[in-house]
């Protein structure tokens, strides 16, 4: 199909009629912002399909949901009570095989009322006009020749791949999602036709396998032992499901790991820099944590030192002096009171000294005795009364009662606080050496401080510029944050070892499989010596064929499927170098590489096959379309290079002009019709030249379109807006 | 002890003026962590500690300023004060250097006359620490920002003396 023209009446903002004519190669479609690109692609979306694309929401909508909407709002404005206006969207289709032009309308109304309220029509009008090459016309009303034809348009299955807007081809070729290419590969090409002749062979196949054994069993020549075979085939052959499942199961697995790790692979140098930046972080965070610890109970312990370590006293040392003074003088006067008293003493003591013998001793009743007797009873001498000894032992007896009149000495004071002046001279003297010695102590621990401040400084510079580095180098790189880095190392390792597990496990059940169907064959061969022999050689021949049947219809499909990847891959590289022609930064090369599921993911590779980390947005998005491109291209004999237009709204958005004028050039050569509509030509004469000349001879019409609101104070008001429509080729 | 026993068991006051400005603010008076104190500014772990200080820097001074017609504030006896005796014992030492006491005269006092004596030595610390409140809260007046030094009371113990 070939799209002739489309006309837009009254449709958003398009006011009045409007009518686009295109032809076979490529269209071009140029507008500035807001000039009308996104309502001309939404026209063609809705003749066809009844829906516009809600920009705010991000969804398409039906006619239902947004009724007058659709209509321009000039002519809304101009709209008379009791009049109304019609938005309509007329596509004309030309199918050059059957030489058949089809006229698609679809139509809305809005109608005021005398009061001049809207009135909207719930639904579109919807007809389709055949045209034959003899100009005869006949409107379509069977449903299903209109769902054939609407089919034979664009399907809707091709249709993600020929009509898309620019921040859809993301999705359509998506990196993450290895199964993306292979949907797109079902698609667009015939690869679905050796899947069904896969299907039809294991059914037939397996048809005769139970037919043949069926007539085993019947000429078994003994039943029991056939059963018990048949038992354990059937084991085996459940074993066999099994492990196939688990085989799928760990093929799945290690595609993912293999795919997550080549995601990674870009990342995870950044990442390993980022973490082992991160783990200085924390190793300093850690010392300046220590340190301040450190440092707040060294400044609690120099206030606590005031006390405890006496250091309030330094500079009290003349308080000492003065007290010393005043208590030698105390001292001094208090030894003279002291000598006073102990003379006094003394001299009585003195008085008392010229005893021989202790008072009392012996005793006054003895003393008494001796008297009476006149004997003294010490000596046993003779004592006559009157004679000296008789004198000394009557002096005895005088001595005790002297003895009791015997003065006590004065108190030296009333109080003696002695002692405790003592004590207090003495602490003042051994305080001293700690008034002396206090000075050196506050310097040394403030010296400590100041150090251990200037340590934090220090790690703390050295943590400020760790975590500048570790900004700069997520700002540098394609991680996020520290915390992604982390994740990122990690889980790039634990990929790893799931590649190595999964290739094990692989391993392992591949040989597992081997040895149950080398079983299975061996239960076969028993199976077949209980024979009788009445089997008929077709049967077994008919069995082993529709094997051989099935094995090479896999690996056909296999081998058809697997030349398609490198044609596509070929065709990619052709449509990826011819956008990229003119810029001459690195490209590298795109690789659809087989996944252990089986599915192919496209990555963009150096001269030496590593994974290029370097490439930028506009190259992953020229890799999307080059591959969506390649699927077109490579497949000619398909229908959907062919027969279906290419429709795309601003897919060159995110791309230089270089890149702009690859992608057109490219698009003129893969689609037999392609309509872009596209913002990068927009007052730029020189590439609108390059433009016409790149594409030679492919080049089809090129329009330019811009709202009317030229006025700033008409830009206000959407009663005003119109599209200016003008053929620039 | 006698002497140092009976003056111990008096129980000095302060202005209650410097009650909120320098001792509810430096003093630890609601208990916790040394630590934690001392992240709360508090420099002091008792209130005796930085009357204390107080009383020092009024006496190394001899700046004294007597608490007549002020309101006062009490708080625990001196034989309370535990975390230094040897600083309780200087500061008596301290105030008997400064004071006119006779201790001569003093041992031949009657009864009467040596607890008056001690009360008017006791009265003689309240002046000196009030001297010793005043010099800091005229710092604190003067140059508030001194006391953001988490050392401060170390540094103030060199100047001027």
């Amino acid at each position: 199909m070939v799209i002739n023209s489309i006309t837009l009446t009254n449709f958003q903002c398009y006011f009045g009629e409007m009518k686009f004519e295109f032809k076979a190669g490529l269209n071009v479609v140029i507008g500035d912002n807001g000039a009308g690109k996104s309502k001309l692609y939404d026209a063609f979306y809705w003749v066809l399909y009844d829906q516009v694309f809600d920009s705010l929401n991000r969804e398409f909508k039906k006619t239902n949901q947004v009724k007058g909407n659709l209509v321009s709002d000039k002519a809304k404005a101009l709209c008379e009570p009791g009049e109304m206006v019609k938005t309509e969207v007329e596509m004309v289709v030309y199918n050059p095989k059957q030489e058949m032009e089809y006229t698609l309308t679809r139509s809305y109304t809005v109608s005021k009322n005398d009061s001049g309220v809207l009135r909207q029509d719930p639904e579109s009008n919807f007809t389709i006009l055949k045209t034959d090459k003899f100009k005869i016309s006949r409107p379509m009303v069977n449903q299903a020749d209109i769902a054939s034809l609407l089919k034979g348009i664009l399907p809707d299955d091709v249709k993600p791949y020929m009509w898309f807007q620019g921040e859809q081809v993301d999705s359509l070729i998506d990196f993450k999602n290895n199964s993306t290419l292979t949907h797109a590969i079902n698609v667009l090409s015939d690869i679905r036709e050796f899947d069904f002749f896969e299907e039809v062979s294991q059914k037939a196949y397996e048809a005769a396998e139970k037919e043949y054994h069926r007539r085993l069993k019947e000429a078994s020549s003994d039943t029991r032992k056939n059963e018990e075979l048949e038992n354990q085939k059937q084991r085996i052959q459940r074993d066999l499901a099994r492990l196939e499942e688990e085989k799928k199961l760990a093929a799945e697995n290690l595609t993912y790991a293999v795919e997550r790790k080549d995601l990674l692979l870009n990342k995870v140098d950044d990442a390993q820099q980022i973490k082992s930046l991160n783990n200085r972080e924390s190793h300093l965070k850690e010392r300046l944590k220590e340190i301040d610890e450190r440092l707040v109970k060294m400044k609690a312990g120099i206030n606590k030192s005031l006390i405890s370590r006496n250091w309030i006293l330094k500079g009290a040392g003349s308080l000492v002096d003065m007290f010393a003074e005043k208590y030698d003088i105390y001292s001094q006067t208090r030894n003279r009171q002291e000598a006073a008293f102990s003379a006094k003493k003394e001299a009585l003591d003195e008085l008392y000294k010229e005893f021989r013998l202790p008072v009392d001793v012996p005793e006054p009743i003895f003393v008494k005795q001796m008297l009476e007797k006149e004997h003294c009873l010490v000596c046993d001498r003779e004592a006559p009364n009157g004679s000296a000894p008789y004198l000394k032992i009557l002096e005895l007896l005088e001595r005790s009662k002297a003895h009791k009149q015997k003065p006590k000495p004065e108190p030296i004071t009333k109080h003696d606080f002695s002692k405790e002046f003592k004590s207090l001279y003495q602490n003042g003297l051994s305080l001293q050496g700690m008034i002396n010695h206090a000075d050196h102590e506050i310097r040394t621990a403030i010296g400590d401080i100041l150090e251990s401040e200037a340590k934090y400084k220090e790690v703390k510079g050295e943590l400020d510029s760790i975590q500048r580095e570790i900004m700069e180098a997520v700002n540098a790189s394609s991680v996020s944050s520290i915390d992604s880095s982390i994740d990122i190392v990690n889980e790039f390792q634990s990929q790893l070892e799931a590649i190595v597990s999964s290739e094990k496990k692989l391993d392992r059940l591949k040989y597992e499989a081997e040895a149950k169907q080398k079983e299975g064959k061996k239960i076969d061969e028993e199976l077949k010596g209980l024979s009788t022999g009445k089997i008929s050689p077709i049967l077994e021949e008919k069995k082993n064929v529709l094997e051989d049947f099935r094995d090479i219809a896999k690996s056909t499909r296999e081998r058809v499927f697997n030349r398609l990847i490198l044609q596509l891959e070929e065709e990619a590289n052709h449509h990826y170098y011819s956008m990229t022609a003119e810029n001459k930064s690195v490209r590298g090369r795109i690789k659809l590489e087989k996944q252990a599921n089986g599915n192919y993911m496209p990555k963009n590779l150096d001269s030496e096959g590593r994974i290029l980390t370097s490439i930028n947005d506009s190259n992953i998005i020229l890799i999307k379309l080059a591959v969506i491109m390649a699927i077109i291209s490579a497949k000619k004999s398909s229908p959907a290079a062919d027969l279906y237009p290419l429709i795309t709204d601003a897919p060159t958005s995110k791309f230089g002009d270089n890149y702009a004028i690859g992608f057109c050039r490219a698009a003129s050569q893969v689609y037999s019709q392609s309509i872009v509509i596209s913002k990068d030509f927009y007052n730029k004469p020189d590439l609108q030249q390059r433009l016409f000349s790149e594409a030679g001879e492919k080049i089809g019409n090129i329009y330019l379109i811009e709202p009317s609101l030229s006025e700033e104070v008409q830009r206000e008001h959407r009663d005003e807006l119109e599209v200016r429509l003008t053929k620039i080729r | 002890m006698e002497f140092i026993k009976r003056f111990e068991d008096r129980a000095p006051v302060y202005a209650k003026v410097y009650r909120e400005p320098i001792v509810n603010r430096f003093a630890n008076v609601g208990g916790g962590k040394e630590t934690e104190m001392f992240e709360r500014g508090k420099f002091f772990s008792n209130v005796y500690e930085l009357y204390m200080y107080a009383a020092m820097l009024g006496l190394k001074k001899n700046y004294r300023i007597p608490l007549e017609s002020v309101e006062t504030q009490k708080f625990i006896e001196i034989r309370d004060w535990k975390t230094s005796t040897e600083l309780v014992r200087f500061i008596t030492m301290a105030l008997i250097a400064r004071s006119n006491l006779d201790m001569n005269e003093l041992e031949n006092m009657e009864e009467a006359q040596v607890e008056r004596t001690l009360t008017e030595l006791k009265d003689l610390l309240e002046e000196y620490a009030n001297g010793g409140f005043d010099l800091i809260y005229t710092k604190v007046q003067d140059e508030p920002y001194f006391f953001e030094n988490e050392y401060c009371f170390v540094e103030m113990l060199g100047e001027g003396i």
